[in-house]
């Protein structure tokens, strides 16, 4: 499969913008809060087998679900099953049943662009959430991070340099 | 693990007959009637894959002295395959490759026949 040149990442926060519209700014993967407006989804990642069956029965095109080695095991014949992508050895996060949903989105869309990631509806009003956060976009260099928010803008990220807090007002600069 | 095929998820290798198997090229050479048995063998399989596929599948022409891959594009086709092998006598071998949409390549898996049906490992 041809790699995105950008993606959004949808974090458990609701948000305000119609998914349609979200959709103009690349592909989307979610975590499997995001029910509602499924068909604008192109991806989830989820750990939950109800939830990995929910998606896998919406008509007319299931969603591509992402999900645990375990559940992948038993639905390795599901065409829109798959694996979680290889992560190189020199990756630092710990990573265990513990790690929240929106990281290992956030993981997964790594696997599925080139370019860009915009954060949309991510909360990291967690500690954990924000220091993985913050592990993943300096083990990334090469690739550049949006975080959508409201104002005012979190410095949370500041010292990232590939990273930037860009309002929802302001998105449309980054039209594809 | 080699490199992912347009609309090929799955791999799966057809075992030939037993006596078919691991015989070199110069034993091929001399031996008609295993070479005959091997092509009819492949016409069979290619039949059935016509008849039974929903999606796109490719029988692999490349000689291998265990059998022969055949890939497939939908995962309810190739659960079809493996559980019709005793119906329409063939034997799969227990690994499976699926594509990785990640790495665009094909990651093996050994295949497990449980109670519940063919997971893999």
């Amino acid at each position: 499969m041809r790699k995105y040149e950008y993606i959004t990442v949808l974090g458990h926060n609701t948000i305000r913008l119609p998914f349609n519209e979200l959709k103009q700014y690349g592909p989307i993967i979610s975590v499997a809060t995001h029910k509602h407006d499924v068909q604008n989804i192109d991806y989830v990642w989820t750990r939950q087998e109800k939830d990995l069956l929910w998606f896998l029965q919406q008509r007319p095109s299931p969603v591509d679900c992402v999900t645990t080695p375990e559940l992948y095991k038993k639905y390795v014949f599901y065409d829109q099953v798959h694996s979680f992508p290889p992560i190189s050895p020199q990756f630092n996060l710990t990573l265990d049943v513990n790690t929240d949903d929106q990281t290992l989105a956030l993981l997964t869309a790594l696997g599925l662009t080139e370019k860009r990631i915009l954060l949309v509806g991510y909360d990291i009003s967690d500690p954990r959430i924000l220091k993985d956060l913050r592990s993943v976009i300096m083990l990334h260099p090469d690739m550049k991070f949006y975080f959508l928010s409201n104002p005012p803008k979190t410095k949370q990220l500041d010292y990232c340099s590939n990273a930037e807090c860009v309002l929802f007002k302001d998105m449309e600069q980054l039209k594809q | 693990m080699t490199e992912g095929t347009a609309n090929i998820n799955y791999i799966i290798k057809v075992l030939w007959p037993p006596h078919c198997q691991n015989r070199g090229l110069h034993v091929l050479e001399e031996r008609a009637d295993i070479v005959k048995e091997m092509n009819g063998m492949r016409s069979k399989i290619e039949n059935f894959l016509k008849a039974s596929c929903s999606g796109s599948f490719k029988a692999s022409d490349e000689y291998d002295m265990k059998g022969f891959n055949v890939g497939f594009e939908s995962g309810p086709d190739v659960y079809n395959f493996i559980l019709e092998q005793a119906t329409i006598g063939y034997e799969v071998d227990r690994e499976i490759g699926r594509l990785n949409i990640f790495s665009n390549k094909y990651i093996k898996h050994k295949l497990l026949y449980t109670a519940k049906g063919i997971v893999i490992d």
